[in-house]
C-alpha cells in the first residue's frame, strides 16, 4: 500500500469506536421518536429526515451548490489576500506597526454583525455573503501566517544570511516553508467558518442557498426538510475541513494531530 | 513608555482612517442609506443609548450565561475524557467532529424548541463555548509532563492530588485558548440566534433597524455589538495574564 493510502487509512482506523457510538445515538433517536412521546417538530425522526432529503434531493442540491460557491469563493479570495498581505506585512515594517495591530483587533469582532451592513450597501445577491466569508478568511489566515513566517528557525535564518541569500530567497525557503503548518491550520479554521458565515447571511438575504432553505422550512413548518437542510450543511462542513485535514497529513506528516493547530485555533472563531 | 510608541502607529491610522470615511462620505455627498459619516454615527449611538444599553446588556447576559454554563459542563467533560478511556474513545472523536459542525446553523432548531426568549440564546453560546473548551482542556490535561504524573505515582498522590497540583496547572494555556475563542463565538452565537427569532437584544436590534432601513442606528448597533466582541475577547486576555503572570510577555497577541 502507498504510503499516502497508508496515512489515509490510519485516520480512517480511529474512527470505528465514534461510529459505533453515533450509530447507536441514532437508533436510540429512531426508537424514541418512534414512540409518540416526542412531538415530530421537537425532534423528527431520523427517517423523517432522510425521507426529506429524497424527497427534496433537486432543491437542497441546488441551495447546497449555492451555499458552497458562496463558501469557496470567499475561502479563495480571503487566503489570496492574506497571503499577498503577509508577505508585505513581513518586509514593510512600518506600514506592520501601523496596520497589524488594527488587524489583530478587527479578527475579534462578531463578523456575523455585520453582514446587514454589507447587504445594505451590497444588496441580497452573493456579493455581501462572498465579502463576509472573505473578510473571516482573511484575517484568520493573515494572522496565523504572520505568526508561522515568524517561527523560521533563527539558525537556519542565519546560515541563508552567511550564505549571501537575498531577501527573496529567505522568504519562499526558509520562512514560507516553516509557514505551511501555520497556513493549512488557518484554512482548516477558515473552512469551517465560510460555512458558517455563509449560511447566517443566507437567513439575512433570503435569496438562495441553505441557510435560507433553513428559514423557509422553518417558517412553513417542514421540520423535516429544516432538519435535512441543516445535516447537508453540517456534511458539507465535515467534508471541506476533512480535505484540508487529509492534505495536512499527506503534505506534511511530521506535523502532530492538532499539534499547531493548538496554536492556530487562537486565530479566531466564526 | 514604549508601550505608547508602539500603540502611536495604529492609533494614528485608526484615525486617519476614520478622517478619511468622515471627508469622502460627507465631500463626495454619500447618502446615510448607503454608509453613513462616523459623526453620524456617533450622533446615533448618543441619540439612542439608553435603548441600546438596553438591547447590549440582553446579549451580553446570554453570552456571558452560555459561556459561563458550556465552560462548566466542558470542564467536567474534560476529566472524565481523561480518566475514562472509553469515554475518551467513543465519545471524544463525536466532540472533535461536532467542533466542525457549523453549530450556528442548529439556531433555528433551538429556537423552535424553546421560543424566542433567552433561553435558545444562552443554549447555542453554551454549546460553541462548550466545544472550543473542552477540545483544547483535553489537550492541555494530556499535557502535564509524563516524569512529574510518575512521581506523583511513586508518591502514592491521590487522582484529585494529580488533577489539582499538576494537571490543571499544565492545561491553563490550552484552557484560555479556549477561553478566548469560547468568549468571541458566545457573542457570535447570542447575536445569530437573535437574528432568527427575538424580542430584545442587539441581534434584534440590526435585524430591525435594516427593516426600517434606519441606517445610521443600524451602524450604531453593529459598532456596539463590535466593542463587546472585542473588550469579551480583552477582559479574558486580561484574566490569562492574571491568572499566568510567568507567560506574561511570552505571548504577543
Amino acid at each position: 500500500m502507498s504510503r499516502v493510502g497508508r496515512r489515509i487509512r490510519d485516520g480512517a482506523g480511529g474512527m470505528r469506536a465514534p461510529l459505533a457510538f453515533l450509530a447507536a445515538a441514532l437508533l436510540l433517536w429512531q426508537v424514541v421518536t418512534s414512540t409518540g412521546l416526542v412531538k415530530f417538530y421537537v425532534l423528527p425522526a431520523p427517517s423523517t429526515v432522510l425521507e426529506a432529503m429524497a424527497r427534496y434531493g433537486p432543491t437542497i442540491a441546488e441551495e447546497s451548490l449555492a451555499t458552497l460557491t458562496v463558501a469557496l469563493a470567499g475561502f479563495g479570495l480571503g487566503t489570496v489576500a492574506a497571503i499577498a498581505v503577509a508577505m508585505t506585512l513581513t518586509y514593510a515594517r512600518l506600514v506592520r506597526d501601523a496596520v497589524y495591530p488594527l488587524l489583530l483587533a478587527l479578527r475579534a469582532l462578531p463578523f456575523i454583525a455585520i453582514i446587514p451592513i454589507l447587504v445594505v450597501i451590497m444588496g441580497t445577491g452573493y456579493e455581501p455573503r462572498i465579502t463576509v466569508c472573505a473578510l473571516s478568511t482573511f484575517l484568520t489566515t493573515l494572522v496565523n501566517l504572520m505568526r508561522g513566517l515568524r517561527s523560521a528557525d533563527a539558525e537556519v535564518e542565519e546560515l541563508m544570511h552567511t550564505l549571501n541569500a537575498t531577501g527573496m530567497q529567505r522568504l519562499l525557503k526558509v520562512r514560507a516553508y516553516a509557514a505551511r503548518p501555520y497556513l493549512l491550520a488557518a484554512l482548516r479554521i477558515s473552512a469551517s467558518s465560510c460555512v458558517i458565515e455563509a449560511t447566517v447571511a443566507e437567513w439575512i438575504t433570503g435569496d438562495s442557498g441553505l441557510g435560507y432553505l433553513v428559514q423557509i422550512s422553518g417558517y412553513t413548518f417542514q421540520i423535516g426538510l429544516m432538519w435535512a437542510a441543516i445535516v447537508v450543511a453540517s456534511a458539507l462542513t465535515l467534508g471541506l475541513v476533512g480535505i484540508i485535514t487529509l492534505v495536512e497529513r499527506v503534505a506534511m506528516p511530521w506535523v502532530p494531530r492538532g499539534g499547531v493547530g493548538a496554536a492556530a485555533r487562537q486565530g479566531g472563531a466564526a | 513608555m514604549r508601550r505608547l510608541a508602539r500603540a502611536l502607529p495604529p492609533a494614528l491610522l485608526l484615525v486617519a482612517v476614520l478622517a478619511g470615511w468622515e471627508l469622502y462620505v460627507t465631500g463626495a455627498g454619500v447618502s446615510s442609506l448607503v454608509v453613513p459619516s462616523p459623526s453620524r454615527i456617533a450622533a446615533a449611538i448618543a441619540a439612542n443609548h439608553a435603548d441600546l444599553a438596553h438591547h447590549a446588556l440582553v446579549t451580553i447576559m446570554e453570552a456571558f450565561l452560555g459561556f459561563a454554563l458550556g465552560n462548566l459542563v466542558a470542564i467536567g467533560c474534560a476529566v472524565a475524557f481523561t480518566y475514562s478511556g472509553l469515554l475518551r474513545a467513543g465519545a471524544y472523536p463525536l466532540v472533535l467532529a461536532l467542533q466542525a459542525v457549523p453549530l450556528v446553523a442548529i439556531a433555528p432548531i433551538l429556537v423552535l424548541w424553546l421560543g424566542p426568549g433567552v433561553p435558545s440564546k444562552v443554549l447555542l453560546a453554551a454549546f460553541l463555548a462548550y466545544t472550543v473548551t473542552l477540545v483544547n482542556l483535553v489537550r492541555g490535561l494530556a499535557s502535564a509532563e509524563a516524569a512529574t504524573l510518575e512521581l506523583l505515582h511513586t508518591l502514592n498522590a491521590s487522582r484529585r492530588q494529580e488533577l489539582v497540583h499538576v494537571r490543571f496547572p499544565a492545561a491553563l494555556p490550552y484552557l484560555f485558548t479556549g477561553l478566548k475563542l469560547g468568549a468571541s463565538a458566545a457573542i457570535v452565537a447570542a447575536i445569530a440566534a437573535e437574528y432568527i427569532g427575538a424580542l430584545q437584544g442587539l441581534g434584534y436590534l440590526i435585524h430591525d433597524t435594516r427593516a426600517r432601513l434606519d441606517n445610521e442606528y443600524l451602524w450604531a448597533a453593529v459598532v456596539v455589538a463590535a466593542v463587546i466582541g472585542l473588550a469579551s475577547f480583552g477582559l479574558v486576555v486580561l484574566a490569562e495574564r492574571w491568572a499566568m503572570p510567568w507567560r506574561r510577555g511570552l505571548e504577543e497577541t
